[in-house]
């Protein structure tokens, strides 16, 4: 276990930003945080890295207690913050040495480390840059460099992506597949759906301070109970015929929108082959239909009510 | 009146900036003015604070001594040459003076008899060697068959000149109110300027920046209306800031305003602000930085007030320095504080040189901020 | 220690390549310099201009008048008399009394009263004018050749010394993981914060004094002043003002949660003030609180510092180098301590 939080309360004054919050990592995973703003992410972060105190709770990292001067530890981590966080009057590569440089204390190393974390991200033709001459894109580049130059077992990267462009964002995606293929141990916070469930081995969905559940994606998938949804649309079709069609096997639901119907199947075979007999049946015409899977949106939804979206 | 809304609001987030200057200000105002007031209003010698070291204590040094502490204040000093210059340094005594043993000997002889110590900073510590020269000299004079004739030394400086000062004319001006209203005025200037360009021009590099101004581009806003409401609002803006230290003066000493050139001061100040007004126009049509707005402010506000006569009076300035000055609106200014008189005629010419500084600023503004406009 | 070098120059690297830095410690005190230069040098050659007075025809004393040189004689009227004194053109109007008219009090107007009251007084005395010796000099000037110049500069100097102030706010705001990004990162990092502390502090106590080592150049190369007669105790001087700057700076960043920005403006007014206390911006101000609170002038740093100076170099006295030296390095001491214990208490809530 790389990291382990058990029951952490964080309150500030009336808000409780975490409440009984838990995690665990394993080694080698990608360990995604997902949740929507102000739900608690960063504190969480904060809170594991000792950059915040805490009311109640257990925090180990490597199977330590952390603490403000666990350097041991330090040593094995590496953070990509939210906000760009460089010296605004060193370039990119002096940046870059220089957080290189608070853990390795070897200059050849260094030297080849700095190389490899410009290659990673790309940053080549940038190196003798200012921060301030980077595009939003390069800049948050620059800000994962710093954070995983030295190489670190453990990496959080908070919300790396945030307001930057759709290439610079693939490009950052599979640079952190990459660095967990590597052996690190990643944690990333994020509030994009389609990353969470494209990036990560293992899911916390979090919601006002609480880890509301934590699995795989198909073990959160499974805990919902609608598991297929179909989507139907008709010319025609008369109340009856609906209400009819809701008496199907395993059938929850079915909800209306224009001439679509989206019907919601809870777990079990033949869906699709019963509701296609019983269209044939009533003699309907449809003219289109797909089936859908369900999303980490449909989990997020059902689990607290609302939507994820941003 | 959107824009005029906004460019005010934004400007009374810099309260602090101006609230603090405008303090700082009043500060020295009131400090720095306290101890001119009174000070010559008729004609008095100073009266020094010395201190006498008699190594001697002759007739004649005794004699020394009662003619100096006659016009002077005695301070008791302690002969340790260190500590005389700590007390001349903290201003405790003026000076110092130091009778060596043999003294009559030596001034027959005419040797440099007298060890003189004295504030370099005070002017005026010079009249004490003026007043030892002269004894000396009158002593010599009488100096017969080995003996001085004190007494007639004593009766011949008891002998005083009437000084009679006149007024002027209708009005009897009372110079130390004067002073007071021209020192107050002339560090207006320095205020203005500096008040202006960082206020106006923090609040313009905001309106100015980039992304701002291409979204004001393609707003249905006309491009005149937008800058209308812009100058307006510019010009309310300097108008409460010259307000304030225009009413400072009237809260201050307001019941002196009738002895004065009150007038000649009203107009001065709001031609000078006027010019100024331009100035920071111009800056901001230069600089959309608000570094670079923030060091002119400060440089020019500075730079100008010293050169101009602000700090220390014209009278005393260089004349290089002097020459330098001419080229800034601030020159004239304080040359009509420094004037007092009472007819605007007599002024019209440096008034004039202000409105054509101001002109000139506005110009080049327009210029440069058309030619910006049309990339 | 080699982390503490690799800090110490990055550091400085990124510190040097603020503008604002640049600005306000390196160029600001050279054009603050020039300007009080341009101010006050006229100040001390004040050539005495010629002073015209008027008398009427047949003055008794106007042969003798004429012997003496910055005396301009213009034969008036008694109709003229107002009139020429309103508009300037005599300074003064003697009568054959050798009553003294005037419109106004001042040197010129002194001067005469002088040479009147000299002249009635040898026509008292009755001496033959042979028993007058103009030419001999019984004064020994003890002075120095100090000149208000010389004391303005003194105190640009303390203030300019202080100005460590700028990077020891900055330092410590970096390191505020509530106050910076930066902050952020550098505190999950192994490095250790008295590294980068102390790192910050020798960067900005270098930088600064390197900048004060400009200013001192530019004094003497440019300006032809000379302000350093004594070296040994001057330069402690100055590098306990780099000291104390540098720690006042710290403790303004380490005791509240301002912005940067504020900080700089506060340690700005800070300064300022305890300069014009020190009567920078004119003696008035000092004179006054030396005589009503003698104490202020032992305790506030600027004045220590520039007080010093003058002793050291115009008066050549040491007299109270120990006492400032121990009260400057108390404040260091007690600053740098004070900061501490702020950024140690720090959780950093408010992320």
């Amino acid at each position: 276990m790389v990291v382990k939080v058990k029951n952490l309360v964080k309150r500030y004054k009336e808000i409780i930003a975490l409440d009984h919050f838990n995690m665990e990592v394993d080694e080698g995973e990608v360990l995604g945080l997902l949740g929507p703003n102000g739900c608690g992410k960063t504190t969480a972060i904060n809170c594991i890295l000792s950059l915040l105190s805490f009311d109640k709770g257990e925090i180990e990292v490597f199977g330590k207690k952390m603490s403000p001067d666990a350097y041991d530890i330090k040593r094995q981590i590496g953070l990509v913050p939210q906000e760009v966080s460089v010296f605004g009057n060193l370039t990119v590569r002096e940046n870059i040495d220089y957080f290189c440089g608070l853990y390795i204390y070897d200059k050849n190393l260094r030297r080849r480390f700095v190389d490899e974390a410009i290659e990673f991200v790309d940053l080549k033709d940038y190196v003798k840059f200012y921060p301030k001459k980077l595009s939003g894109g390069l800049k948050r580049r620059l800000n994962i460099a710093c954070g995983i130059v030295h190489k670190p077992k453990l990496i959080f990267l908070d919300e790396p992506t945030v307001a930057v462009d759709a290439q610079s964002r693939n490009f950052i995606l599979n640079g952190i597949k990459q660095l967990n293929e590597e052996g690190s141990t990643i944690i990333y916070t994020t509030h994009y759906l389609e990353e969470a469930e494209m990036l990560c081995k293992r899911i916390i969905i979090m919601d006002n301070g609480k880890d509301l559940v934590s699995g795989t994606k198909e073990e959160l998938k499974a805990m919902i109970t609608t598991s297929e949804k179909i989507i139907v649309s008709f010319s025609e079709i008369r109340d009856e015929t609906v209400s009819e069609m809701k008496k199907l096997p395993h059938v929850i639901d079915i909800e209306k929108d224009g001439d679509d119907y989206m019907i919601k199947f809870e777990n079990g075979f033949n869906n699709l082959t019963n509701l296609l007999e019983f269209i044939k049946e009533k003699e309907l015409t449809y003219t289109k239909l797909h089936s859908q899977l369900p999303t980490l949106n449909d989990v997020f939804l059902e689990l607290t009510g609302k939507e994820l979206r941003d | 009146m959107t824009v005029y809304k906004y460019f005010i609001k934004m400007a009374l987030r810099n309260k602090w900036l101006i609230l603090s200057n405008t303090l700082l200000f009043f500060f020295f105002a009131i400090i720095n003015t306290s101890g001119h007031i009174q000070e010559e209003m008729s004609f008095i010698e100073t009266k020094l604070n010395i201190g006498i070291i008699d190594n001697s204590n002759s007739p004649l040094s005794n004699s020394l001594k009662d003619y100096l502490e006659s016009k002077n204040n005695i301070i008791d000093v302690s002969p340790e040459e260190e500590i005389i210059r700590e007390q001349i340094f903290l201003q405790i005594v003026d000076a110092v003076v130091v009778i060596p043993e043999e003294f009559e000997e030596k001034v027959v002889s005419k040797e440099k008899v007298i060890e003189v110590y004295r504030d370099d900073r005070k002017a005026e510590s010079i009249q004490i060697e003026h007043q030892i020269e002269k004894f000396l000299l009158f002593a010599n004079a009488t100096h017969e068959e080995g003996k001085f004739d004190l007494n007639a030394i004593k009766s011949a400086l008891s002998e005083k000149v009437n000084v009679n000062m006149i007024r002027d004319g209708s009005r009897g001006i009372d110079k130390g109110t004067n002073e007071w209203f021209r020192y107050y005025f002339n560090f207006t200037a320095y205020v203005t300027i500096a008040c202006y360009i960082s206020v106006i021009g923090l609040v313009m590099a905001d309106f100015n920046e980039y992304n701002i101004e291409n979204r004001r581009k393609i707003s249905s806003k006309r491009f005149l209306r937008f800058n209308k409401e812009l100058y307006l609002g510019q010009l309310s803006l300097a108008g409460i800031i010259t307000f304030i230290f225009i009413l400072g003066s009237i809260i201050i000493k307001g019941k002196y305003i009738r002895e004065i050139n009150f007038n000649i001061y009203l107009v001065n100040t709001i031609v000078f602000s006027f010019s100024i007004l331009c100035l920071t126009f111009l800056i901001n049509n230069i600089t959309r930085n608000k570094f670079v707005t923030n060091c002119l402010s400060v440089v020019l506000s500075l730079g100008t007030s010293f050169i101009s006569g602000v700090m220390v009076p014209q009278q005393f300035l260089g004349d290089k320095v002097l020459t330098l000055a001419k080229f800034f609106p601030t020159y004239y200014f304080v040359r009509i504080n420094d004037m007092q008189t009472s007819s605007l005629l007599g002024v019209k010419n440096d008034i004039f040189m202000q409105l054509l500084f101001g002109l000139a600023f506005l110009l080049v503004g327009l210029y440069l901020s058309k030619t910006a406009q049309e990339v | 220690m080699k982390t503490l070098l690799r800090n110490c120059i990055y550091q400085g690297k990124n510190l040097i390549r603020e503008f604002g830095f640049s600005f306000w410690c390196l160029i600001y005190p050279v054009i603050l310099a020039t300007f009080f230069y341009l101010a006050f040098n006229g100040m001390m050659d004040i050539e005495l201009e010629d002073i015209n007075i008027g008398i009427e025809k047949g003055n008794r004393i106007e042969s003798i008048l004429e012997e003496i040189k910055i005396l301009n004689i213009h034969k008036v009227s008694q109709a003229e008399v107002q009139e020429k004194l309103n508009n300037g053109e005599i300074h003064g109007f003697i009568d054959s009394d050798l009553n003294l008219m005037v419109k106004e009090s001042g040197i010129n107007q002194t001067i005469i009263k002088e040479v009147i009251e000299q002249i009635k007084q040898m026509e008292r005395l009755n001496k033959p004018i042979e028993n007058y010796d103009f030419e001999a000099d019984h004064i020994l000037d003890r002075n120095q050749e100090a000149n208000l110049m010389v004391i303005i500069f003194y105190s640009l100097v303390a203030m300019v010394s202080t100005y460590g102030i700028f990077g020891g706010i900055t330092v410590v705001s970096v390191i505020q993981a509530n106050l910076s990004h930066i902050g952020v990162r550098l505190n999950v990092t192994p490095l250790k914060k008295h590294e980068f502390l102390i790192a910050g502090v020798i960067v900005g106590l270098a930088l600064n004094l390197f900048a004060n080592g400009i200013l001192f150049i530019f004094i003497k190369y440019v300006l032809k002043l000379e302000l350093l007669n004594e070296f040994k105790y001057s330069s402690i001087f100055i590098i306990l003002g780099n000291l104390f700057g540098t720690a006042l700076g710290m403790f303004i960043g380490a005791s509240n949660r301002k912005s940067e920005n504020a900080k700089i403006t506060m340690a700005v007014v800070i300064v300022l003030f305890f300069s014009l206390l020190s009567g920078m911006m004119g003696p008035n101000i000092k004179v006054v609180l030396d005589k009503n609170i003698p104490i202020l002038g032992r305790i506030n740093p600027i004045s220590i510092i520039s007080n010093n100076l003058y002793r050291l170099n115009l008066l050549g006295s040491t007299r109270t180098v120990r006492e400032g030296t121990l009260i400057l390095s108390l404040y260091s001491i007690l600053f740098i301590f004070l900061s501490y214990l702020f950024l140690r208490r720090r959780d950093y809530d408010s992320i």
